[in-house]
């Protein structure tokens, strides 16, 4: 009953017409930037950060959120009708989307992954409304020692979980946990490896960081091939599926959602696992499996759940933990901070508007995308016709506004080029730079319940093991760090790509 | 544009090898840093102690990741950069050098312009007008509409 009027307090707040039109221009956005190749979610909440600087806090959530979900469902869109994913999550979606458009059934592929994905962001906010506040009043009980311990298993995760060996994934970690030591030092205001430079006393920017390493990086890597592609363009009639679609996508689209929900939970574990998983549980299940990948509409189903479930989810560990789960929450964490609010077990007490406010606009934003998204197909199609080269100084030019909003400083933006380079060299080697850009977010809070709980415990390291919290979180990275060395001794880990190979 | 010649075939082996030996030495300039940091003591840990766990703990993983690539015995050639990409991040480099001297329009102008002539493949007098129209519309929408801070033009 709380909750439900909780809900109801939000819902006034998410349906003024401020913040209607915000969410409309976040999920907008968000649909335009999950089209375009190059750009992705990062890139779109990056650039209208510094827009949101003189907004309300909630208004700046929610717009900001709205570009988060509204690019998952214009990932697919592409998918589908180009065969080429507009952002990494929506790969999956290309195997039998793009069969389905190539057999003249691109619209029933267009309805059932924007359904499916209405139906999925919808439960995953659901699950967010319900489940947050109970964890977060769980949460408020942690001291600085259980919250060390916490980090701690968000990190061995992330460091088994990614997509890279793991050989390769911990010094990714460290350097973000390095990285997350320029600056002023949070107890005794010392400056720690600024280099004399005073822009660094607040830290590495991490904007241009985070647009460097994925937006900047993946227009580079776009630069070594760019194809002509031919869209294939659906009728308005063509867009009404079968009932036959409509039965054979009910069940792929549930468990698509559990997929998608569960797997949000997890630190690092990206859309793009939980999308792979979907796919793989619909084929593992099917009657069919020889036709996955000639165009099931399972094989669209699914994923494209998955996809958006996992959106919603993602946002409990931010919301209630303060731990990002995935570099776009992380920014989502910083436009959080700027406004003055600190994400974690006490925000759903101190900032209720942002939080209710914010999960009432989730539910506006999916019925917005819907809509949004089928008739408006043709016109997110057409925007991939503009030449690349006009795209990229485009993107980048909205890149540097975005960076150089933040702190009005033109070091960002040369942080943002380096971080580019990098960032392409990065994935030309097959690092993953999720864990880095996690570990930079976690970095700070960590070295500071790391550091409080020692004083408080004046040098005794049981702190970290005494409660019972901690004793959970650390079995469980205990349990996990067995099984991966079980696996890893049964031979069952992948092996390192270049040995692959 | 299609698919460009690389500038550089290294093996998957020497780029994992590379980049161990690159956050060994950062790991070292950690450790180096932390020289002249106070670390306090263990019930009271000094502004140097996490850096110095972590600069240990950098150049202990990147040594164990260096010794694995130099056990792999296959490896394949990974095709780098073309020029496009390294023109691109020096033009990003150039463009932040600019930025505040020259001012939003003029510095975007030329970062713009370069794009259309050089990938585009515009003529010269085309390229000018366009990229001035564009960042001037840019700046517009950014600095008026948006209200975000850019750098106006005060030299002229």
């Amino acid at each position: 009953m709380e909750t439900l009027h909780s809900l109801g307090q939000g819902l006034l707040i998410a349906l003024t017409p401020l913040n209607l039109l915000y969410c409309f221009i976040g999920v907008l956005w968000g649909t335009l930037v999950g089209v375009l190749p190059g750009i992705g979610p990062l890139g779109g909440i990056a650039v209208l950060l510094p827009m949101t600087f003189k907004m309300p806090a909630t208004s700046a959530v929610i717009m900001l959120a709205g570009i988060f979900y509204g690019a998952m469902y214009g990932g697919s869109t592409t998918s589908i009708l180009l065969n080429i994913p507009g952002e990494a999550a929506s790969v999956v979606t290309c195997i039998d989307g793009y069969q389905m458009a190539r057999k003249g059934r691109a619209g029933p592929a267009l309805v059932i992954s924007a359904l499916g994905s209405f139906v999925a962001g919808t439960a995953s906010v659901v699950v967010l409304m319900l489940f947050a506040p109970a964890l977060a009043k769980a949460m408020l009980k942690i001291g600085p020692g259980e919250e060390f311990s916490l980090m701690l298993l968000a990190l061995v995760v992330l460091s088994f979980v990614s997509q890279a060996p793991v050989l390769k994934t911990v010094p990714m970690i460290l350097l973000g946990l390095v990285i997350a030591t320029i600056g002023m030092d949070p107890f005794t205001g010392y400056m720690r490896y600024t280099f004399g430079y005073a822009g660094f006393a607040e830290g590495l920017g991490f904007v241009p960081m985070v647009i460097g390493l994925f937006g900047v990086s993946e227009i580079l890597t776009n630069l070594e091939d760019v194809a002509s592609v031919e869209a294939i363009k659906p009728t308005l009639r063509s867009l009404i599926p079968r009932w036959s679609d409509l039965r054979d996508s009910a069940g792929p689209v549930a468990r698509g959602t559990l997929i998608g929900i569960l797997f949000g939970f997890v630190p690092g574990i990206s859309h793009v696992v939980s999308t792979f998983m979907s796919y793989a549980v619909e084929k593992k299940i099917s009657r069919h499996p020889e036709e996955f990948g000639t165009g099931r509409i399972e094989g669209v189903a699914g994923p494209e759940a998955a996809n958006n479930a996992t959106t919603g989810s993602s946002l409990v560990p931010l919301l209630v933990l303060g731990i990002p789960a995935i570099p776009a929450t992380a920014l989502l964490m910083t436009a959080l901070l700027v406004h003055g609010v600190q994400p974690g077990p006490q925000l759903i007490q101190e900032h209720p508007e942002v939080f209710w406010g914010l999960i009432a606009s989730m539910y506006v934003g999916n019925v917005m995308l819907v809509i949004l998204n089928l008739p408006l197909v043709g016109i997110f199609v057409n925007l991939l016709r503009v030449r690349y080269v006009y795209l990229v100084p485009t993107i980048l030019v909205i890149s540097v506004c975005g960076v150089y909003g933040v702190n009005a400083s033109p070091v960002d933006i040369a942080l943002m080029a380096i971080f580019g380079l990098i960032g392409y060299l990065l994935r030309k080697f097959k690092f993953d730079m999720s864990p880095l850009v996690l570990a930079v977010v976690l970095g700070d809070r960590m070295e500071m319940s790391f550091r409080r709980a020692l004083t408080i415990s004046e040098g005794s390291v049981w702190i970290f093991v005494k409660s019972s919290f901690s004793q959970i979180f650390l079995g469980a990275l205990v349990i996990i760090i067995l099984l991966q060395a079980t696996a890893w001794y049964f031979g069952f880990r992948a092996q390192p790509a270049q040995e692959k190979e | 544009m299609g698919k460009r010649m690389s500038t550089f075939r290294p093996t998957q082996r020497s780029g994992d090898l590379v980049t161990a030996i690159v956050l060994f030495l950062i790991g070292v300039v950690w450790l180096v840093g932390v020289l002249d940091m106070p670390k306090g003591e263990f019930s009271v840990p000094g502004p140097g102690f996490f850096p110095s766990l972590l600069g240990v703990a950098l150049c202990v993983a990147s040594a164990a990741l260096a010794g694995k690539v130099l056990m792999a015995r296959t490896s394949v050639r990974v095709p780098i950069g073309n020029w496009h990409i390294w023109s691109t991040g020096i033009v990003l480099v150039v463009l932040a050098l600019l930025f505040e001297p020259l001012g939003f329009v003029p510095s975007v102008a030329l970062f713009i312009g370069f794009f259309l002539k050089c990938l585009a493949g515009f003529r010269w007098t085309t390229c000018a007008l366009a990229a001035t129209a564009a960042a001037g519309a840019v700046y517009w929408i950014f600095s008026h509409l948006l209200g975000v801070p850019l750098p106006p033009v005060t030299w002229l």
